[in-house]
């Protein structure tokens, strides 16, 4: 079953699992900044947080300043999402996918209203809020806004082209591959991703790289079928 | 009576989901999403136990903090909370970081009470905890077990499990003007919670109340009113004079958001010699919180001889609401198992035994009988039952056991309430209006589907609105009723106003309107085609005026009906050297009356089996029994399927357009864990007794047949 897949299968996945090593690396810079929050100094810190990734892959999180203290209170985050700089004040506390969602835009009274990414479960469990990061699938939910500077983030709402919609999208659409439509910008975004990475899954690899995402009103058979066709139709099949 | 039209273009096709590059692209705006300008952020102070009395409540901590604008006190001293995370406070503060510091900050003194965490336990116990039993009872079924020629013995059960909507409950309240309400709620009920909110606003004279929904992350069963959380909602609005969002966190959803009672029975049953069940004796029990937990028993078949004793148990848990068919998923397990037991025991096939048991006993299973027959043998075929099915126990060497189940359901659908408006203006636009919701059924493509084939258009030639309370009245989501209520007074609405159209047109035409028909986009004599008007030049013909007409449900009676049967079967392996069940295959043949939109429908019926399925093999929604709390309040270790998990599921609807529309949203839920149940004891020789089906119950049922 999916939640006992080998390890190693899971390295070809394109939904984020919370061992996933890719998850991790960013994790592992959440509580370094996190720990600055604290205002605990980095030297001290460093030695107990520089870790290999479980596949042996070294975290590559800049080293920050002694000195450099964040929060409690909002601090400025600048964000790159869907290619547009986003400048945010929000508390280190806040992840990626409630700043875009519910907080507002720097020095103004409007919302950054990117709220296609859901949040379902808030716990890494069921993918609704999965966006991509630097070209990996991320549960937002359990990334920090802060940690997510300096990263290219991109969100449901980049998929559109000049008023035409992915071909992952369309096909959700011609084969009903959604009914509430809550976990859909989830399933949609782990669906693309999977594309990017590999541009002709077979059924089980479909089936294994939407395993990360969750739905209720229980979609998945239609949300196979449809990105199948997409990745046809990708290929110029 | 009003009738559908004999030839259709557009009911029974397949039809894309006309809002589904709303829903693809983010574009959607759930009352999750609503992002109103000075919105605030509400969250609720839930009791840390299962059961207590507040002595004290000192909300000023939380009043002083950064951000807070409005505090309410849902549950004041002296009041009793009944379970682990019933409510007591209401906060708002400006960012949901900053409400959730409030509301930890609320300093509540408990008087902790004695609880009750398991339905053994309350069982036990008795007193308080066990209502008075419900006993039925009809001939005499001590002596048909004495007099029959075999008989089994049984306990079967499920435990409670929770809706887990993935948009939670809840809403956002913007007091427009004083008397002046509307919320974005999350809801199958639109009408329905704008009603209740009234309601408890009474003191606002003239109060008006609004709900929009235009769409929904989905409800189960667990959505109708503004609950708790959305009135406090709605009183933070108030006090802070600003809009407020309150919905759920995950872990508020799954106590306080309704559960599916759990279900446990004990069952000694009997057949004759030619294999008719004759004698059905359960005693049964389970828990839905502080609510009943009944449900239908004996299940479809109407042994002559039965009787059946049944304990509600009260714990302290959150209540249970309507879940997806309630009561009817329960009574299919339980009697579905009894079913393959009892013909197992006799050596009949099991297909045969349901067919020889099939009631007749009233109208609705005398009509339903030669649909299950052909269900059962459709369904059969297409799993491969009368060439691969073996009897009961997979012999075959190794760990991997295979075995196929099957079982049956029944549901009533009908015609909801509803009415719609269709106005018809002189540039020819069509609007239809109705107060419905979707609540990812597709009622949203349905309004437009109707009204299209009712006028002779294009679905894209039609505006449908719905999602709004503003809209004609048309009843909650339940029970199956809403695509029979909504076509109904849709098609009405529009056959009324299409008929105001043809008299404009007659005198036009020179013909008699009754002669008049639409179609293609025109309206034309039926006698001579050619004779007729392009819609737009017909509309021209109102001048000024636009037509409005509109309709209830009731005026198209006879359009719709209610009673469906349907059978699934399944195919498992299960691994007993780890106890992993792997669903291979299921088929699910559905009767739903006059299919509107095939490719939508085919979707509910696909979403029915895997809600089913979870069941089955996963769901569980845990308390601990020693400190009353629930253990899995996430979507981690509480488990549902995942795309590998689910296995092949094939999907045949039975179309029978002379019986008019049927609701389908329930109904294939039934039997999908009781054909898994089937399945997998007949995999392994052995039964496991409750529900879920996880590799340690199932390695449990092959070490205890062993002993």
């Amino acid at each position: 079953m999916a939640h006992d897949d080998a390890q190693a299968e899971r390295e070809s996945d394109a939904s984020p699992r919370c061992d996933d090593p890719g998850v991790r690396a960013l994790d592992g810079v959440s509580r370094r900044r996190f720990l600055q929050t604290l205002g605990i100094g980095a030297t001290a810190t460093a030695a107990t947080i520089t870790e290999q990734g479980i596949l042996g892959r070294t975290l590559q999180a800049a080293q920050p300043q002694a000195d450099e203290k964040l929060g409690p209170g909002p601090v400025p985050v600048t964000l790159k999402v869907n290619g547009q700089a986003i400048k945010l004040a929000v508390e280190p506390r806040v992840t990626l996918l409630d700043a875009l969602r519910n907080h507002l835009v720097a020095g103004t009274n409007d919302f950054v209203d990117l709220t296609g990414q859901k949040r379902v479960c808030d716990r890494a469990s069921c993918g609704a809020c999965t966006m991509i990061v630097d070209g990996r699938t991320v549960y937002a939910c359990t990334i920090l806004a802060i940690d997510a500077e300096g990263k290219e983030v991109r969100t449901v709402e980049s998929l559109e082209k000049d008023g035409k919609l992915h071909p992952v999208q369309e096909e959700f659409i011609h084969h009903d591959g959604l009914m509430c439509g809550f976990c859909t910008p989830g399933f949609v975004m782990s669906s693309v991703a999977l594309l990017e990475k590999n541009p002709s899954p077979s059924r089980d690899e479909i089936r294994r790289a939407l395993d990360g995402n969750i739905c209720r009103c229980g979609t998945q058979c239609r949300v196979l079928e449809a990105v199948e066709s997409a990745a046809k139709r990708m290929q110029g099949k | 009576m009003p009738k559908w039209p004999e030839k259709r273009r557009i009911i029974g096709t397949r039809v894309e989901r006309i809002d589904g590059g709303l829903k693809v692209s983010g574009k959607a705006k759930y009352s999750y999403d609503r992002n109103l300008p000075g919105l605030l952020h509400g969250k609720i102070v839930r009791s840390p136990h299962p059961h207590a009395r507040i002595v004290s409540i000192d909300t000023g901590p939380a009043e002083s903090m950064p951000g807070v604008k409005a505090v309410h006190v849902i549950k004041g001293p002296g009041g009793e909370l009944f379970y682990a995370g019933d409510e007591i406070v209401a906060v708002a503060a400006e960012t949901e970081e900053q409400a959730r510091d409030a509301a930890r900050a609320v300093k509540v003194k408990y008087q902790v009470l004695p609880f009750v965490s398991s339905e053994e336990q309350g069982l036990k116990q008795g007193g308080d905890s066990v209502k008075a039993a419900q006993v039925q009872e009809q001939g005499d079924v001590d002596q048909a077990l004495k007099d029959a020629a075999s008989t089994i013995e049984g306990t079967y059960g499920a435990p409670v499990i929770t809706h887990v909507c993935l948009e939670t409950h809840g809403l956002v309240a913007h007091w427009v003007a004083d008397d002046d309400l509307v919320v974005y709620a999350s809801t199958q009920a639109i009408g329905g919670t704008a009603d209740g909110l009234r309601g408890q606003f009474k003191d606002v004279p003239n109060l008006k109340v609004t709900c929009h929904t235009p769409f929904m992350g989905g409800g189960f069963g667990s959505k109708f009113g503004p609950d708790v959380q959305g009135i406090a909602c709605a009183e933070l609005a108030r006090k802070a004079k600003r809009p407020v969002k309150l919905l759920l966190e995950r872990d508020e959803e799954h106590v306080a958001g309704g559960n599916r009672p759990s279900a446990y029975a004990r069952v000694k049953a009997g057949v004759d010699e030619e294999g008719n069940l004759t004698a059905f004796d359960a005693e049964s029990w389970g828990t839905g919180g502080a609510r009943g937990a009944s449900f239908p028993l004996p299940y479809i078949y109407a042994p002559k001889n039965r009787r059946r004793k049944h304990n509600d148990v009260t714990i302290n848990g959150g209540d249970a609401r309507a879940m997806r068919a309630p009561g009817h998923p329960q009574g299919a397990l339980v009697m579905e198992q009894v079913m393959d037991d009892l013909a197992d025991k006799i050596g009949m096939d099991p297909v045969n035994f349901r067919i020889k048991n099939l009631p007749t006993n009233n109208k609705t299973f005398q009509t339903l009988k030669p649909i299950y027959e052909r269900e059962l043998f459709l369904g059969a075929e297409r799993i491969g039952w009368f060439e691969r099915r073996h009897p009961r126990g997979d012999k075959t060497p190794g760990p991997i056991r295979r075995g196929m189940g099957c079982a049956l359901s029944t549901w009533g659908g009908g015609a909801g309430g509803s009415q719609s408006t269709c106005r018809i203006h002189p540039d020819g636009k069509v609007e239809v209006e109705c107060g419905t919701q979707d609540l990812g059924t597709g009622t949203t493509t349905l309004v437009p589907l109707v009204a299209a084939e009712i006028l002779g258009l294009e679905i894209r030639d039609v505006a449908g609105r719905i999602g709004s309370s503003s809209y004609p009245p048309s009843g909650g989501s339940g029970g199956s009723t809403t695509v029979g209520g909504v076509s109904l007074s849709v098609a009405m609405a529009c056959r009324k106003a299409l008929a105001k159209l043809f008299e404009k047109a007659a005198a036009s035409l020179n013909v008699e309107a009754a002669a008049l028909e639409a179609g293609g986009g025109r309206i034309y004599s039926s006698q001579d085609p050619a004779k007729g008007l392009s819609w737009k030049q017909a509309c021209a013909l109102l001048g000024q005026e636009k037509i409005q007409e509109s309709a209830d449900k009731d005026e198209g009676r006879g359009m719709s009906d209610q009673g469906v049967g349907g059978a699934q079967f399944a195919e498992v392996s299960v691994d007993v050297e780890t106890g992993q069940v792997r669903l291979e295959k299921i088929v699910a043949v559905a009767d739903c009356g006059m299919v509107m939109n095939r490719l939508l429908c085919e979707s509910q019926v696909y979403g029915a089996v895997v809600g089913g399925l979870n069941y089955g093999l996963f769901e569980h929604h845990r308390l601990d029994k020693a400190t009353g709390l629930p253990v899995n309040a996430d979507m981690e270790w509480y488990k549902l399927a995942r795309s590998s998990d689910i296995g092949e599921i094939e999907v045949h609807l039975l179309d029978y357009p002379s019986r008019g529309v049927i609701g389908i949203g329930e109904p294939p839920t039934i039997p999908t864990a009781a054909a898994i149940a089937n399945a997998v004891t007949n995999a392994l020789g052995v039964r496991v007794a409750s529900l879920p089906i996880t590799p340690s119950r199932v390695l449990e049922a092959l070490a205890a047949s062993k002993k």
